[in-house]
């Protein structure tokens, strides 16, 4: 199986979200894209044709496995069998890239199957900096973990959240997912400007960067993966690519999913961007570090 | 702390009872920076997002069952369900294990529901069986693989040990009994049919005059998609031997007693072909 494993990425094409609508289209015609990206838990069953359309997938073009379910900010200890069914598929799949959410999903054995936020505090710090290493130590390699819209802030919270995600990086030894669109909806949901936290980032850290649509209510920004990527949003991932290099670009879209056709011309758009700037070297170093090399720590 | 933060989170999720649109004030221990939106209407949103992660999941797995209960009956059970049952994965296609057993203690609620208040109990019990093989149609989805049985493998086996072969099925068939014609009633609620649409037929339900398991069926998934195959009751037995490791002779007899015309060979060659029968042990 291995014969074919390890397409590289290319980080001057921009990737899309591997959602069942369009695995025929995408396999009857190859597009050109940097990579595609699996919800890893959609691929946690034994056999079938979800894993067979990802052996065929696996053929053709370089893959990143996308987390949403291992609650690493949760208080409860790591589920082992989450973990356990993890590691089985990316010991076949051998993705380039590994990632997953820094928020809490369930406490007390129950799961609420959401991405739910975490006050940014010591507290919170040390959990999650505890739950990433175990996971990387687990997993045997480094994972990438990703920043996450949200709609209310804990008065508890004593660290901007910049601080805190960059933090967590330096101190578990993990990469950033950098989702953009989640800094634009958070920093207008919460009153930041969203260039500071950019800045803040060590680009070093940058493994992948996100892009996606959200609903605007008129009083909040909800992040549903559902639209077009914004303006707005467009314009701060080309300050994220002038500050971070040609990172690895994904666009996400989970709801009302639209014609493959759609998802290309977004990722065109992004490759334009990433066509402005050499790759960055801390950032190719990066991402070789998000690779199959295990985790030295 | 952060655990009693992460308890009185979700405590605030799941506060507001199902179907009712007026949350219950957010505890303060829960300390939410006050804005231009109260902490309801914040902790509402994560609501939302919650509910439509483990509605759509539910939906995607019962599909049949949601066609035939109708979008809004559906959503009534299955938000009872979110807030009753917890889920126990971070991977939602493990959520709704459990669905089919809440329709089943839960169907004088669902009786009472609109669409079936005036048809017979039985369709309840019709929709709690398509749920369970809704169920059945998700685990064979994404079962293991296994190869075919080796024909000349079994050639090779001394005839006087026949009897004492144990065949195994695919690690993806489950074995599925209802007193209500599944298959028929699952094949019209399929895309592809081309009859006319008709909601699950009430008189039938009615005729049934006992609740004993007349229709018989086994999912399994061979070299392709899922596959629904009708069985009759000595081949349904048969089955059931075999899934239980019993052995050649002890399956034989059973489906014989059923159906003394039971034609053995050729239903064991029809369950090789379709990827049904996969393997076989000598028991000693």
């Amino acid at each position: 199986m291995s014969a074919f494993s390890n397409i590289d990425i290319d980080t001057n094409q921009a990737g899309i979200g591997l959602r069942p609508p369009h695995y025929r289209a995408l396999l009857d015609q190859p597009a050109t894209l940097g990579f595609l990206e699996i919800h890893s838990e959609n691929f946690f069953g034994d056999g079938g044709p979800p894993i067979r359309y990802l052996q065929r997938f696996r053929e053709d073009y370089a893959l990143s496995a996308h987390g949403v379910g291992l609650s690493l900010g949760s208080t409860d200890a790591l589920n082992p069998l989450h973990l356990k069914k993890l590691k089985h598929l990316l010991d076949w799949l051998e993705p380039s890239m590994v990632s997953e959410h820094l928020c809490w999903v369930g406490v007390d054995g129950r799961y609420l199957n959401d991405l739910l936020p975490i006050p940014y505090t010591e507290e919170s710090l040390d959990l999650v900096v505890a739950h990433i290493s175990a996971t990387q130590d687990y997993l045997r390699r480094k994972i990438l973990v990703e920043n996450v819209s949200s709609y209310l802030e804990f008065a508890e919270s004593n660290i901007p959240e910049w601080e805190f995600v960059r933090e967590v990086a330096r101190r578990a030894g993990c990469g950033i997912l950098l989702d953009v669109n989640n800094i634009y909806v958070n920093a207008r949901n919460h009153g930041f400007d969203p260039r500071v936290y950019l800045q803040a980032m060590n680009p070093a850290d940058i493994g992948e960067i996100h892009l996606a649509g959200f609903q605007d209510t008129g009083e909040i920004l909800i992040d549903t993966h559902g639209a077009a990527v914004s303006d707005g949003v467009w314009a701060l991932y080309a300050a994220a690519i002038q500050r971070f290099g040609a990172v690895p670009t994904l666009i996400e879209w989970d709801t009302d999913i639209p014609a493959l056709g759609v998802l290309l011309g977004e990722a065109e758009k992004a490759n334009v961007i990433l066509a402005s700037r050499a790759p960055h070297s801390s950032a190719r170093e990066s991402l070789a570090n998000a690779g199959n090399q295990h985790h030295a720590a | 702390m952060l655990h009693n933060m992460q308890s009185d989170f979700m405590a605030a999720l799941l506060a507001t009872e199902p179907q009712r649109s007026v949350p219950r004030p957010v505890p303060p221990t829960l300390n939410i920076k006050p804005g231009s939106l109260t902490p309801e209407r914040r902790i509402g949103i994560y609501r939302r997002n919650m509910l439509a992660a483990l509605r759509g999941a539910l939906g995607a797995i019962f599909p049949t069952t949601k066609s035939i209960m109708g979008v809004t009956a559906f959503l009534v059970a299955a938000d009872y369900f979110i807030h009753e049952i917890p889920s126990t994965s971070g991977n939602l296609n493990e959520f709704g294990r459990d669905f089919p057993e809440f329709l089943h203690e839960q169907q004088l609620v669902l009786a009472a529901m609109p669409p079936y208040r005036d048809a017979h109990a039985g369709v309840a019990n019709a929709i709690v069986d398509m749920a369970r093989l809704d169920w059945a149609w998700h685990e064979a989805f994404h079962a293991a693989e296994h190869a075919s049985l080796d024909l000349s493998r079994l050639a090779a086996i001394p005839s006087e040990q026949h009897a004492a072969l144990a065949f195994a099925l695919h690690p993806s068939a489950c074995l599925v009994e209802s007193a209500y014609p599944l298959f028929e009633i699952w094949r019209q609620y399929q895309p592809e049919y081309d009859g006319s649409a008709t909601i699950i037929n009430p008189h039938l339900a009615a005729e049934e005059k006992s609740f004993s398991a007349e229709h018989f069926l086994v999912v399994h998934r061979g070299e392709a998609d899922v596959t629904l195959t009708p069985l009759a009751k000595a081949q349904y037995f048969f089955l059931a031997h075999c899934a239980r490791q019993n052995t050649l002779g002890e399956a034989t007899e059973a489906a014989l007693q059923i159906d003394h015309n039971f034609a053995l060979q050729a239903f064991l060659i029809a369950c090789v072909q379709q990827n049904i029968i996969v393997d076989f042990a000598l028991q000693t």
